[in-house]
């Protein structure tokens, strides 16, 4: 071999060389991660989550999202198409031609031609050759596919994804997820990630879709049938606190929120508004005074048919001077002046001690959005006064929400426990299921209390009630005529709160119900409008959700016992 | 003795150095296998280096229309949920059901029976033991291996192309 030779097989394997080494060097750069990246390939992308599903305790869907979308375009690409643009686009908007040319002719650099358009209208702009210069961009949507169904509770969410009012504001934070923007490799070589910080979460209620439905279908009946301006109605499962029906009327399409002009929108007025309860208050009374043990269920006390608390002048409503009665037809007769008799007789410090323990005066903690208080004053307050004693005892001078007022009435059917009411039960995040246990607030009264009310509110309406009792159930039970505060001016002449509260079946209660019928032309008296509703909407919820009446139930707890 | 010794020392210092060269410079046939060797190896290995480039960036397309695919897909299952949903209202149903001569029932419509060894509890299903998947390839070696070994159960069961 020459030197010549030599030399140019030296330069040639020093060639083949230096190629082998950058192949093993871009076998090296695949095999190992990153390597193969370059800052050019970055590119910044924002992820979006869709806003998570609500659906009922049986997976049926109340709010689920949508798209809709908006038509824009870069003025750059369409000013010198603009008259054929609009031409076509104009009958396709259902917009003035010179309208979107002018859009077209301004001077941004982006312009919207629509804000937003169904789906339907997106697909045929896409279709359109002529129009492949404009921008299609879908915009999600909240919708509600039961329409008006639980309206307050649900809520609403308006264009920019926030939650303003009910669940979808409570747990807006958990539906929305959260938005994200980052760098990332474009490289074909790895699936494009998502920057999705978090994704929304899905909510899970207690609340039964079809016992919505049921409920809201009686309150509509009732404010029609008694001329009612409006009407609330709490379905609850006393032994655990869950919420299985709220409703509220009149409703609104909570899709469609922006075209009411009411700004109470965003209150649920069962869990938000407050009012003065009357009568219904008197099984608390009566819960108080026999758990302090101020008086017993044999006791009675002599009712010349008024008693003076303070300088003011207490009746019956009746104007009744029944004279020796027992607690038993105190509470079925729902006598004014044996309630101001029993909390007279704690004093106010007992009194307002249970006032506090069945949570009167203080949000619930239930998980809903822009919760109630209540107002309860008590001694010490500037505004408090000795007669307020004797009419807090059956529910004048002290305001609650309806929902505090299930609250505490269900502790009665609870053996004396008082659980927080709640609405979702489960939340479920990225395959993970959390389940919403059910919480005990206080045990403001002892189970044999609980058990001694509930038997009077069961004779109660038997004796007097006959509109409440539904043939083959056991109801407890308590009316409600409650006059209407005019502030500053004392109470409304006429106007009244119609109401009733019962739990059944009584020895085994699984439902605790709230009606209240604001201000019913029909009548004045809850025992004429709201209990007959109570009564009507068990017949039907029994079966709905599969209660037995009590005579089966009692057969078959003895053929368990048999069984044994 | 020792001024004849030094030039036979010398020699065959000369003859070891020779054979050494012989050695190591290869005669030009053989530097011409030789190299054709590594051009061949090197050949080869670009080959492999480009093939698996490709496949990969195909793959990796691939993917990225199926992501889109499965994003447009979830966007219209989700569209169809809400449709689904719409079409169930009870709004709609209970009209639809009473012309078809239902009626809502009241508790006087059902007969109940006591049963008294009636299980109370529910029965357990055991789910089926899943399958389990091979993990995603991170790698080209790891993708050529598979490809390699896939290949070799092919001709083993008679099933390559």
């Amino acid at each position: 071999m020459t030197s010549s030779q030599k030399m140019r097989t030296i330069i040639l394997s020093l060639g083949l060389g230096f190629i082998m080494i950058i192949v093993l060097g871009r076998l090296v750069a695949l095999q190992v991660r990153g390597l193969i990246t370059t800052p050019e390939r970055d590119v910044m992308v924002a992820d979006y989550p869709d806003r998570g599903i609500i659906y009922d305790r049986n997976g049926a869907v109340l709010a689920s999202n949508t798209q809709d979308y908006q038509i824009g375009a870069s003025t750059n690409f369409v000013r010198h198409r603009a008259d054929e643009i609009a031409g076509i686009l104009a009958p396709i908007l259902n917009t003035p031609q010179f309208t979107l040319r002018e859009r077209m002719m301004s001077n941004n650099q982006f312009v919207v031609l629509a804000g937003r358009v169904p789906a339907s209208t997106a697909e045929t702009i896409r279709n359109i050759e002529e129009l492949s210069s404009l921008q299609v961009e879908p915009m999600p949507r909240r919708i509600y596919p039961q329409n008006e169904l639980m309206c307050h509770t649900l809520g609403f969410v308006n264009y920019g994804g926030d939650g303003l009012a009910g669940l979808e504001a409570y747990y807006d934070n958990e539906l929305a997820g959260q938005a994200n923007f980052r760098l990332i490799n474009f490289s074909p070589l790895h699936p494009r990630p998502s920057v999705i910080a978090r994704q929304g979460t899905d909510l899970v209620l207690t609340i039964d879709r079809s016992v919505q439905y049921l409920v809201e279908q009686h309150l509509q009946r009732a404010l029609i049938e008694h001329g009612a301006e409006s009407g609330t109605i709490i379905v609850m499962d006393p032994r655990t606190g869950a919420l299985l029906a709220v409703a509220n009327l009149p409703c609104f399409d909570p899709a469609r929120f922006y075209e009411y002009t009411d700004t109470d929108l965003n209150q649920n007025p069962a869990i938000a508004q407050q009012f003065e309860p009357g009568s219904i208050m008197k099984v608390i009374t009566m819960a108080a005074a026999l758990d302090a043990g101020v008086v017993t269920p044999n006791s009675t006390y002599y009712d010349p048919g008024v008693i003076e608390l303070g300088g003011h002048r207490i009746r019956n409503w009746d104007y009744s001077a029944p004279g020796t009665t027992d607690m038993t037809m105190l509470l079925a007769r729902s006598l004014n002046v044996g309630a101001a008799t029993l909390a007279y007789w704690m004093g106010p410090d007992i009194f307002y001690t249970y006032m506090q323990r069945f949570n009167f005066g203080r949000p619930l903690g239930v998980d809903v959005a822009a919760e109630g208080t209540g107002t309860v004053k008590i001694p010490g307050n500037s505004n408090w006064a000795e007669s307020d004693l004797g009419t807090n005892s059956f529910g004048q001078g002290i305001a609650t929400t309806p929902l505090q007022m299930v609250a505490a009435t269900a502790a009665l059917a609870n053996e004396g426990r008082m659980m927080r009411p709640y609405l979702v039960q489960e939340i479920h995040h990225q395959g993970q299921v959390t389940r919403i246990e059910p919480t005990v607030i206080s045990s403001p009264i002892q189970p044999q209390t609980a058990r001694e009310v509930t038997a009077m509110a069961v004779v109660s309406v038997r004796q007097e009630v006959f509109g409440a009792q539904v043939e083959g159930y056991t109801v407890a039970g308590k009316t409600g005529t409650a006059e209407i505060p005019i502030p500053g001016f004392g109470y409304h002449p006429s106007d009244t709160i119609g109401a009733f509260i019962g739990w059944l079946p009584a020895d085994d209660p699984q439902l605790i119900i709230l009606v209240k019928l604001d201000r019913p032309r029909s009548s004045q008296w809850g025992s004429m409008t709201a209990a007959p509703v109570f009564a009507q909407l068990v017949q039907e919820l029994v079966v709905l959700l599969d209660i037995p009446p009590d005579h089966i139930r009692h057969r078959a707890g003895q053929v368990a016992a048999q069984g044994q | 003795m020792s001024e004849k010794q030094k030039p036979e020392v010398r020699k065959s210092k000369v003859r070891s150095a020779d054979k050494f060269r012989q050695l190591i410079v290869l005669s030009e046939a053989q530097s011409f296998f030789g190299w054709l060797v590594v051009l061949v190896a090197l050949a080869l290995l670009a080959t492999m280096y480009l093939q698996q480039s490709s496949r990969i960036a195909i793959l990796g397309r691939q993917v990225q229309a199926m992501q889109r695919e499965l994003r447009d897909i979830k966007r219209e299952n989700a569209l169809l949920e809400a449709d689904i949903a719409e079409a169930q209202k009870l709004e709609r149903l209970e009209p639809e059901a009473v012309r078809l001569g239902f009626r809502r029932a009241r508790p006087g419509d059902i007969e109940y029976m006591t049963i008294s060894d009636y299980p109370t509890g529910k029965d357990i299903t055991l789910l089926p033991t899943p399958t389990p998947m091979p993990p995603p390839l991170d790698s080209v070696g790891e993708a050529l291996w598979y490809a390699v070994r896939s290949s070799i159960n092919d001709l083993q069961r008679g099933e390559s192309p």
